[in-house]
């Protein structure tokens, strides 16, 4: 009987690996087949998101912080980068790096205080050093103030396709990887209960830290890659709070704390991003969806459209990722 | 910028004007923290709640020509009811569930109440001029904008009204005892759900008039919901979540220093100062300046 399990899931594991593959294959040769400059730009946008909406999944949903002021590393990520290549001359692709690593060192820096906090603090406390840093922006001769910066727009529309889904790509195997290892159930265990993680011998702290500064990675890559993308950085893009309620909504709208989670939930936004903003030629109609997307969400579907495929619709219509995915979160319990 | 020395009528001016202030964000605030006391609820819509308010107050005068600051009573009562049905529809579901899911519900609430109100009242300021709204009051050197007075009375003359609810009614009492402790409440008799209903009707309906009082003395606006959550956020924390007396400090203390620094220094480094000083009052002192939050 066990035998039997383990050898569906194995085939579950490869029909979803052929398809990730098969998917990979198709977005990196659509540019050369003649992906007209719409959906170039439409598809970065997703990938984006998705790298976004993940990295707040693991501060988010695996560590269940709320962080109210995300966008800070993506900011921080826009301005290194941009400043490394305007003030210091460095290469490009050596200047995202910066950018993550500076992400990550800020990260740091905020997390040792800030995570000490209680879970509303926490929260109120990111959103406050969020907007600080963001009004810091506004004020110093460094970021341009008001005005911003202006870097050059390197990477080009293919460039920008392409970083952007290997920033997806990573942050969503990274997650995966998150939520099988001993750091991913330690976190787990955290969250439940931080007292009894701790007795348990689980580093509340250096967990947290770690996790926060994991979270901060990809934003800090992807800000620089979206700087040199638009080639213009100013204070209230930057840092918008805007962009933290996204990645908010996204992870809770496609289910919290699974990597597939924030990646249901950021096509799905994107898309109905695109057709509002297609039809009313405004971003107000899709922002209040957002707010009422995230009530619904909160209240009715709890697990987030994931959570939804499992319970109503029949399994084999998702290709086996459904039973895939339940398969690993029966034994992650 | 003052001509004489640094304690001259310009100074004492502006602390007179910062304590008026203070009285108006005490209002913005004290929902929070009642709410944050009783409920562990932290309602980040605060903000968007006081925002329409104001415009409720605002399409009053405008259709019927009230003075907005007499029309608090009426916000104050609606809000009151949207508050009460909101817990027993929305916010009850989520008691039980992990602890932050009623920090996201209410930040849903937040993105959608403040979109909706721009895309139905648009960007646009707007402000109220009535016959009492140039007309002051002087005191020796010192102005008093009759406006403000008015508006800095009925705050106070709420915060005594509820604290007279709380002490000396039967359902105050019961409020009280479940901030307190809850189930200890419950298994006392109290209707701890209604005391649920009752708080978050409380923190509705003073947002709405705290609404209500600024329409009548400052410009409004459909976006100006996260500047209000941010005065509401560093008034509680200052004063310690759940602390009401704290609340009544941190939001002078709010007032008196905007003021200053509106009249020294420049507007562009008020909302960095709150924001940082919000971030380390936090990180340092989280139960507020006088170690008496939750």
């Amino acid at each position: 009987m066990r035998g039997k399990e383990d050898s569906t899931a194995k085939r579950l594991l490869s029909i979803s690996f052929v398809l990730v593959a098969a998917l990979t294959l198709v977005f990196l040769a659509a540019p050369f087949l003649g992906l007209p400059a719409y959906w170039m730009r439409f598809l970065t946008g997703i990938f984006m998101w998705v790298g976004l909406a993940g990295s707040w999944n693991v501060i988010g949903g695996y560590s269940g912080r709320v962080d109210f002021g995300h966008v800070v590393f993506f900011g921080a990520g826009m301005y290194i980068a941009t400043i490394s290549i305007l003030e210091y001359g460095i290469p490009w692709w050596i200047s995202l790096f910066l950018g993550g690593v500076g992400a990550v060192a800020l990260a740091f820096l905020v997390g040792l205080p800030t995570l000490r906090l209680a879970g509303a603090y926490f929260a109120i406390a990111t959103w406050a050093l969020a907007e600080a840093i963001k009004q810091l922006s506004l004020v110093l001769k460094v970021t341009g103030g008001t005005y911003g910066l202006v870097p050059p727009p390197i990477l080009g529309r293919e460039g920008s396709y392409y970083l952007m889904f290997l920033a997806m790509l990573a942050m969503t195997i990274s997650n995966y990887l998150i939520e099988r290892s001993k750091f991913g159930y330690g976190l787990k265990a955290l969250m439940e209960s931080e007292v009894a993680a701790e007795t348990l011998g689980v580093n509340t702290l250096r967990s947290k830290l770690l996790a926060f500064m994991v979270s901060a990675l990809f934003p800090g890559i992807i800000g620089g890659v979206y700087a040199l993308w638009i080639g213009y950085v100013y204070p209230y893009d930057a840092f918008s709070g805007l962009k933290t309620d996204q990645m908010v909504v996204m992870v809770f709208l496609g289910g919290v704390r699974s990597f597939l989670g924030p990646v249901i939930g950021a096509v799905f936004l994107q898309v109905v991003f695109e057709f509002l903003w297609t039809y009313f030629g405004s971003e107000v109609i899709y922002l209040i969806l957002l707010g009422v997307l995230i009530v619904i969400s909160v209240i009715f579907i709890p697990g987030g459209i994931l959570g939804l495929t499992r319970q109503r619709l029949p399994r084999a219509r998702f290709f086996g990722l459904e039973k895939f995915s339940e398969r690993f979160r029966r034994s992650a319990e | 910028m003052g001509t004489g020395g640094f304690m001259d009528g310009l100074f004492y001016q502006a602390i007179l004007n910062g304590i008026l202030l203070g009285g108006i964000y005490i209002a913005i605030s004290i929902g929070l923290s009642f709410a944050f006391g009783v409920m562990h609820l932290i309602n980040i819509a605060q903000g968007d709640l006081v925002m329409l308010g104001a415009f409720m107050s605002y399409w009053i005068y405008a259709f019927v020509g009230i003075d907005p600051i007499f029309t608090f009573p009426l916000v104050l009562v609606v809000f009151f009811a949207i508050g009460y049905v909101t817990q027993k529809t929305l916010v009850a579901r989520v008691m039980g569930a992990p602890p932050l899911m009623n920090l996201v519900l209410f930040f849903g609430i937040s993105v959608a109440l403040s979109n909706g109100a721009q895309l139905s009242w648009g960007p646009f300021a707007r402000i109220t001029t009535t016959e009492l709204s140039g007309t002051s009051l002087s005191l020796g050197e010192l102005t008093i904008p009759v406006m403000r007075f008015l508006a800095f009375f009925f705050s106070f003359a709420m915060i005594l009204g509820l604290y007279v609810f709380l002490r000396r009614t039967r359902t105050g009492m019961a409020i009280v005892a479940t901030a307190q402790d809850r189930e200890a409440a419950r298994l006392m008799g109290v209707d701890v759900e209604k005391a649920f209903a009752i708080t978050l009707g409380i923190g509705f309906g003073t947002a709405g008039m705290a609404g209500s009082l600024i329409c009548s003395v400052l410009s409004i606006v459909p976006t100006m919901g996260g500047i209000y959550s941010l005065f509401a956020f560093f008034i509680t924390v200052l004063g310690g979540m759940g602390y009401l007396p704290g609340t009544l400090v941190g939001g002078l203390l709010l007032g008196i220093l905007q003021s200053l620094i509106i009249t020294y220094e420049s507007t562009s480094i008020v909302y960095l100062v709150l924001f940082l000083v919000l971030y380390l009052v936090l990180v340092f002192r989280p139960k507020g300046i006088f170690g008496k939050g939750m």
